[in-house]
């Protein structure tokens, strides 16, 4: 569970992405974090078997995502946000598999794979754009200056955000209604809310650096461009499949190609578990709630609009700080805390560099004084003794032979009783 | 494959120390050369017997048997196991890296310092042939001069301390063990009608260990006396303090050997003799030495995540991974047992290194305070990655051999009782924090001020230190990527151990093969 | 005195005549040497062959008060290799100091003459004459450099206290010779024997007896608490003579235990097991923790032999609790002590050829570096009275300690109590060890030559040192025979 850096072990994940190469993060993002996940749903027979390690699963993975969009919201560094999402989205995984919707998870892996690589590569764009500035605060008004970067970056939100029919809200949907049909309210309605959510950071990063007024340093913004085309084509080439991938792989909902690859896999686990995957009915339960999703993503959308400003054709408005600041002012903690990642790298910090530092220095201590103490103790103390007996050694012969004549008492004496035995 | 290989690979450095013994003085490379030839010739006739062995062959193979003392049954016997084969080759491929690892170090008394070293092989690789308990205790006792010789002549500054302290510890366990071999040997001698044929042969009396058995209370007793003797070598909390003293004043080469083949000393025991003729003792003391594996473990791992010197620090690293192998042996599962082979080994193969590479860079800087140093890949970019690999190595990374070990350790704690299975993965945590802490000090950020001072004798690894890195690296790899190549090995010492202590051996290990 | 007496007696006579001659040649050519000692060392030669001659014909002689089997022959030929070994070492030392060689050696086979006869005598008065016939040569030998006023002091104390011990040791026999009605240990031993196997009750005054005589006979093996003398007496002594001091009276005494103990009083032996498990614990505890203070080699040395007498005195437990083994250990443990023990005593005189170099643990400083072979010498017989193997000192260990854990019980305790005394011994050795090879000298000293004697001593010791470890076989039958020659 750590390698797929969820709660309470996702501190690193962020760190780890602050400062490599945007290809680095790629892979933490599409690769190496998703090793949990896949390890999880490839265990998923020994989970199943365990409703309550499920049920752990499903709370740490929603915890996780909720608590990691929210910290999502203030950071303003661009990796970071997109590295919080990152996690928050794992967080939806773990919860989809928590659930028991084993596919959704696989299949919501795949599409953030692409999607969250190819935010990755944008930002990695933006960067080398303002010439390695990542805090978005330096941003602003970048849209015309890096069309492709601007285009291809707002595919791949508006698919991470769940709007129909790109990708992300095909495999998004298919976790929450899955959590709700299988009788997790609770995870569904959290998830709900994160997806609103994510709606929201999204837009408010892609405010920040494409919209408004530019922020960029003045030496530098003459000199600001698009990338060269080894870094376009992957931008174009991976925001095709974040399109795309829903409606290739995942439609019609819960009965496309994927599940068909996937159902032998968790055959047994479904089994166990007694969740059967409940057939898709548009005009059932499952169109209420994709359109409660889609309406709380747009929502979402809207909200960042009114608050960023957005500069798309017809929807244009300007970024209103003020309007943010209120709101800010007017919930200080939640601001702070989102800030602060709910103080979760302090938290460690004092528990593992102060307080087990501590507890090292105490035990290493320990081992010096009182074990190896002991050791150098007994072999002081033999010395001593030695010594003491040494003292016996008077050197005058009137006391050796008042000892000889005493060892005799005490020999005739124990002879004697000895005897009598 | 003719009689004698056993004798020959246990007494051929003997013949090499003899040797240099009338060397001149006044030619020190003729010493080194020679000591080097020796171990390498070593080293080739233990491969030889390496081919030779039959794994699927149960029992001791290669055995010879002469009378030597007659009147107490007490015979020369070297036989060789899996277990045995295992730890010789090792013993054998470690002396002559560690003999040329002294080439540049050494120059003082070359003569006898290489004399002592090839003595010292004579003692290891006795040890782990011996088949009559009177005889592996000589070959024991033998080990502990030359080390003493080797730690207080050409060790650090506070030699003379270190290498008293770890005679006297070695010695009130040995000796006491000494009284333990007497003792079963008379037990034995005594149900056999007063005849003392066979009294200290090991496989007489593993066999009347498994049918008669041994009275309860010599099992309680011997076993007790055994088990310090090798608690002390292994080193197990708490007894363990004299190592990082050892450690840090022996010099590199001695550093190894130490940490390389005389820790496993210990092990060795318990799995040969301890457990196979002693089983009920082993049982009832075994929960007592699991919670002390497990104390070790951690203890060992967290004290060394606050060693300033960076000897110290693998010193504890090595009481951390050797509770490793006494939880494998004495969780009586088949996973542990083959765990705690494998990590006795893989220990030798990554903790030598770690000193081998401690001493690279001792040799350039006389000093291996960690708060000294900073920035080292810059400069020494190879030593950085040769250090990184052997690190990531001991942390225990899938696909080098450090990880299967702990791993199968961890398998058999987890059957044995999860709640030790959890205590032990947690250490896997601390592992993993004191290392790459320890690396990331040493070899990132901005170049240190002293090293800065050191200049152009900071210089990147030279071929011979490469030279003696490289099998062992080899060796790593092929290990983690190939555990069965040892594990198959000892499918045999495995199983009979397990047999003597009447457990069953119905999982199949196969894909680790 | 028939023809077979005189040849069982040769060895004896032969002795006396050796001494008497190098007294002669002495007279002839005074001041001079070789003479003198080639007279010695031939004659010892003599000595030995004839002894082994006898020893090939056992039996007895003066109606039963002599006796030669194979604990007499064993015992002989191990007083004539100490005298001998004695008389190589002693030049180097003698010399420089302008002290007489020719009486030194005299002086030495009297005492030799007064050893035999207390591993062949079979009768406590002649046991006693011939106990006091080996001391008195001692104090002379300790007072041998009469112009050393800690050698005379030394000497002083050890005759005073001697005589005290000597007097005890008689009144015990005196009590027992009353009580039983004889002299002859034979006799003793039967009538003892009807006690043990429940005729009348053991008589408070046969008790007594026993508490004197072991009194006595502690006192002569440096036993704890009656060891006071021997440290001063060892110091004070030149250091060839607190060599041979530390082993010719202390096997010589264990002779007298074996005749008088196991032969005579060895159907009481239950009763006195509990005695000796005490005195062997206080005796190698006491030595050892002593001998860790020690900055003086020689009075480290001093301590250790106490410390080893309390290891024979194990294997004498073990005998006492049930185990023939024990006489066995005993008897080997005392070889091989007598050889790593003069070894060790020789290289301390063989540095102190020159005069005025002492023998506190600096004059050991370097010697590795400036005299290697001493140094390794010296380390291989430290190295064996660690009790480390393959050396003869382990396997006399060894063998004590076997017989103890055979014996079990108390003794079983016994074993470990001497393990552990053996491990603290080990950092006075070692320490020794230290002082040679990893530490430079304080003052840069000359390397020494060391006379041609010395060495061929030095060889003897140290490849005895080796091969008693080794290939223990041989020697192992030859104590388990003079072991029995003592019955059961």
């Amino acid at each position: 569970m750590g390698k797929s850096a969820q709660f309470p072990l996702h501190v690193w994940l962020p760190d780890a992405m602050e400062g490599p190469t945007p290809v680095s993060a790629l892979i933490h993002a599409a690769t190496m974090v998703n090793a949990g996940v896949y390890l999880v749903a490839r265990t998923n027979v020994l989970f199943a078997h365990a409703p309550q390690a499920m049920l752990v699963v499903a709370a740490i993975g929603i915890f996780t995502a909720i608590l990691s969009a929210s910290i999502a919201f203030t950071q303003t560094d661009i990796k970071r946000v997109l590295a919080y999402s990152t996690l928050s989205q794992l967080g939806y995984m773990f919860a989809a598999l928590g659930v028991g919707a084993w596919t959704a998870a696989i299949f919501h892996l795949m599409t953030h794979g692409f999607f969250k690589g190819l935010l990755f590569l944008d930002s990695g764009s933006v960067i080398h754009a303002v010439h390695d500035e990542q805090d978005m605060r330096r941003m602003g008004g970048l849209a015309r200056k890096i069309p492709i970067t601007y285009a291809t970056m707002l595919i791949g939100s508006v698919a991470i955000s769940g709007i129909p029919p790109l990708a992300g809200f095909f495999s998004k949907d298919e976790i929450l209604g899955e959590a709700f049909k299988n009788g997790f309210v609770w995870v569904w309605l959290v998830g709900l809310i994160v997806a609103g959510m994510t709606a929201v950071y999204m837009f408010r990063l892609m405010g920040l650096t494409f919209w408004g007024p530019s922020r960029v340093d003045r030496q530098v913004e003459p000199h600001i461009h698009e990338s060269p085309r080894v870094m376009t084509i992957p931008l174009i080439l991976l925001a095709i499949p974040s399109v795309l991938l829903g409606l290739l792989i995942g439609f019609p909902p819960e009965n496309g190609l994927l599940h068909g690859w996937l159902a032998p896999v968790f055959e047994e686990a479904l089994a166990t578990g007694g969740q059967h995957e409940a057939a898709f009915s548009l005009f059932g339960i499952d169109g209420v709630l994709i359109l409660a999703s889609v309406t709380v993503a747009v929502l979402g959308i809207v909200v960042a609009w009114r608050l960023f400003g957005v500069e798309l054709p017809l929807l244009r408005r300007e970024p209103q700080p003020e309007r943010v600041q209120a709101i800010t002012a007017r919930a200080p903690f939640l601001y702070r805390a989102s800030l602060n990642k709910w103080w979760f790298d302090d938290l460690y910090d004092l528990l593992f560099i102060r307080i087990g530092g501590r507890i090292a220095a105490a035990l290493w201590w320990f081992d010096r004084v009182i074990v190896d103490g002991t050791v150098n103790g007994i072999g002081i103390g033999t010395q001593r003794i030695g010594g003491q007996l040494r003292q016996v050694q008077t050197g005058r012969v009137q006391n050796y032979a008042l000892g000889i004549a005493l060892g005799l008492l005490v020999m005739a004496g124990s002879y004697l009783v000895i005897t009598a035995r | 494959m003719p009689g004698g290989i056993l004798t020959l690979i246990t007494f051929v450095p003997l013949v090499g120390a003899i040797v240099i013994a009338f060397l001149p003085r006044e030619r020190p490379d003729l010493a080194r050369f020679t000591a080097l030839g020796t171990a390498l010739l070593a080293w080739v006739f233990s491969l030889y017997m390496l081919i030779g062995f039959l794994p699927t062959h149960p029992g001791f193979q290669f055995v010879e048997v002469a009378d030597w003392i007659p009147a107490f049954g007490i015979q020369y016997k070297l036989g060789a196991d899996g277990l045995s084969v295992v730890l010789v080759v090792l013993t054998t491929t470690l002396t002559w890296i560690s003999i040329l690892a002294s080439f540049g170090p050494i120059k003082e008394r070359v003569k006898e310092y290489m004399i002592s070293f090839l003595i010292l092989e004579v003692g290891m690789v006795g040890v782990f042939l011996a088949l009559d308990l009177f005889l592996f205790y000589i070959f024991w006792e033998v080990v502990l001069v030359p080390m003493y010789l080797i730690i207080g002549i050409w060790g650090g500054p506070n030699r003379i301390y270190a290498t008293i302290k770890f005679v006297l510890y070695t010695l009130v366990g040995s000796l006491l063990m000494l009284v333990a071999i007497l003792a079963t040997g008379f037990a034995f001698q005594d149900a056999h009608g007063g005849q003392w044929a066979g009294a200290f042969d090991f496989e007489q009396l593993r066999a009347f260990a498994g049918t008669t058995g041994f009275a309860n209370g010599l099992q309680l007793g011997a076993f007790l006396a055994f088990f310090l003797a090798f608690a002390i070598k292994i080193p197990m909390f708490p007894f363990h303090t004299w190592l990082p003293d050892a450690h840090v004043e022996a010099p590199t080469a001695g550093s190894v050997i130490l940490a390389g083949i005389l820790l496993k000393l210990g092990g060795y025991g318990f799995i040969r003799f301890a457990l196979p003729l002693f089983p009920d003792a082993a049982k009832t003391y075994a929960p007592a030495i699991i919670v002390l594996s497990l104390i070790a473990l951690i203890y060992g791992a967290i004290v060394a995540l606050v060693q300033p010197d960076l000897k110290k620090l693998v010193a504890y690293s090595s009481v951390s991974h050797m509770g490793f192998v006494t939880l494998g042996i004495f969780i009586f599962q088949q996973q542990g047992l083959y765990g705690a082979i494998l990590q006795m080994v893989n220990h030798g193969l990554i903790t030598g290194a770690l000193f081998l590479l401690v001493g690279v860079i001792y040799e350039r800087t006389h000093d291996r305070t960690i708060a000294k140093m900073s920035g080292l890949s810059g400069r020494t970019p190879v030593y950085a990655a040769t250090f990184g690999f052997f690190m990531l190595a001991s942390v225990g990374l899938p696909g080098l051999s450090g990880f299967v070990g702990e791993f199968l350790v961890l398998v058999g704690s987890f059957a044995y009782a999860p709640a030790v299975a959890g205590v032990a993965t947690i250490t896997m945590i601390f592992t993993a924090g004191y290392l790459l802490w320890m690396y990331q000090r040493l070899f990132f950020g901005e170049m240190s001020a002293f090293l800065h001072e050191i200049g152009s004798h900071l210089t990147d690894m030279r071929p011979v230190e490469t030279l003696t890195l490289v099998p062992l690296a080899t060796l790593v790899v092929v290990f983690g990527l190939f555990p069965g190549l040892v594990l198959h090995l000892v499918d045999g010492t495995v199983t009979s151990v397990l047999n003597s202590l009447g457990r069953a051996t119905a999982i199949n290990l196969l894909f680790w093969q | 005195m028939s023809g077979q007496d005189l040849l069982t007696i040769s060895p004896l006579i032969a002795a006396i005549l050796v001494a008497v001659a190098v007294l002669i040649v002495d007279l002839i050519a005074p001041g001079r040497r070789e003479p003198a000692l080639a007279t010695a060392l031939l004659g010892l030669g003599i000595v030995a062959i004839l002894t082994a001659v006898a020893g090939r014909t056992p039996g007895q002689a003066f109606g039963g008060s002599y006796t030669v089997d194979a604990l007499t022959t064993f015992l002989d030929l191990l007083f004539i290799s100490i005298v001998a070994l004695t008389i190589a070492f002693a030049p180097d030392y003698l010399e420089p100091r302008d002290l007489p060689i020719a009486e030194f050696a005299a002086v030495l086979v009297f005492a030799l003459t007064g050893a035999m006869l207390i591993a062949a005598s079979t009768d406590l008065l002649v046991l006693f004459l011939a106990l006091e016939l080996m001391v008195l040569p001692g104090y002379l030998l300790a007072a041998y450099a009469k112009h050393d006023s800690l050698s005379t002091e030394g000497a002083i104390k050890y005759f005073l206290l001697g005589s005290f011990s000597s007097a005890i040791f008689l009144f015990g026999l005196a009590y027992v010779w009353g009580l039983t009605g004889s002299t002859r240990v034979a006799d003793v031993a039967a009538e003892l024997g009807k006690i043990a196997s429940g005729g009348p009750a053991l008589a408070p005054g046969l008790a007594l007896g026993l508490a004197f005589m072991t009194t006595g006979v502690a006192f002569k093996i440096a036993a704890v608490p009656f060891h006071y003398w021997t440290p001063d007496a060892y110091q004070g002594s030149p250091t060839p003579v607190t060599g041979y001091l530390s082993v010719g009276p202390k096997v010589g005494a264990f002779a007298l235990i074996l005749r008088l103990f196991v032969g005579a009083l060895g159907s009481l032996r239950g009763d006195w097991l509990d005695v000796v498990i005490v005195l062997a614990a206080l005796t190698m505890t006491l030595g050892n923790l002593v001998a860790l203070t020690q900055n003086n080699v020689k009075r480290m040395l001093a301590y250790s032999s106490i410390a080893h007498t309390g290891y024979m005195l194990v294997g004498l437990a073990a005998y006492a609790g049930g185990r023939q083994e024990g006489l066995q250990g005993l008897l080997y443990y005392g070889a091989a002590y007598t050889f790593m023990n003069l070894g060790a005593f020789a290289v301390v005189a063989a540095l102190q050829r020159r005069p005025g170099v002492t023998s506190s643990l600096d004059t050991f400083a370097g010697l590795g570096r400036r005299e290697p072979l001493l140094g390794i010498l010296m380390t291989l017989f430290l190295l064996s009275l660690t009790g480390i193997p393959p050396t003869a000192g382990f396997f006399g260990k060894a063998y004590v300690i076997l017989a103890a854990v055979q014996a079990g019980g108390p003794l079983t305790i016994l074993a470990v109590i001497a393990m552990l005394n053996a491990a603290a011994a080990a950092f006075y050795y070692l320490r020794v060890v230290v002082y040679m090879f990893m530490r430079e000298p304080a003052t840069e000293g000359e390397p020494q030559r060391h006379g041609n004697l010395v060495w061929a001593g030095l060889w003897t010791t140290s490849v005895l040192t080796i091969l008693l470890g080794l290939i223990p076989a041989p020697l192992l039958s030859v104590v388990s025979d003079a072991a029995r020659a003592l019955g059961s």
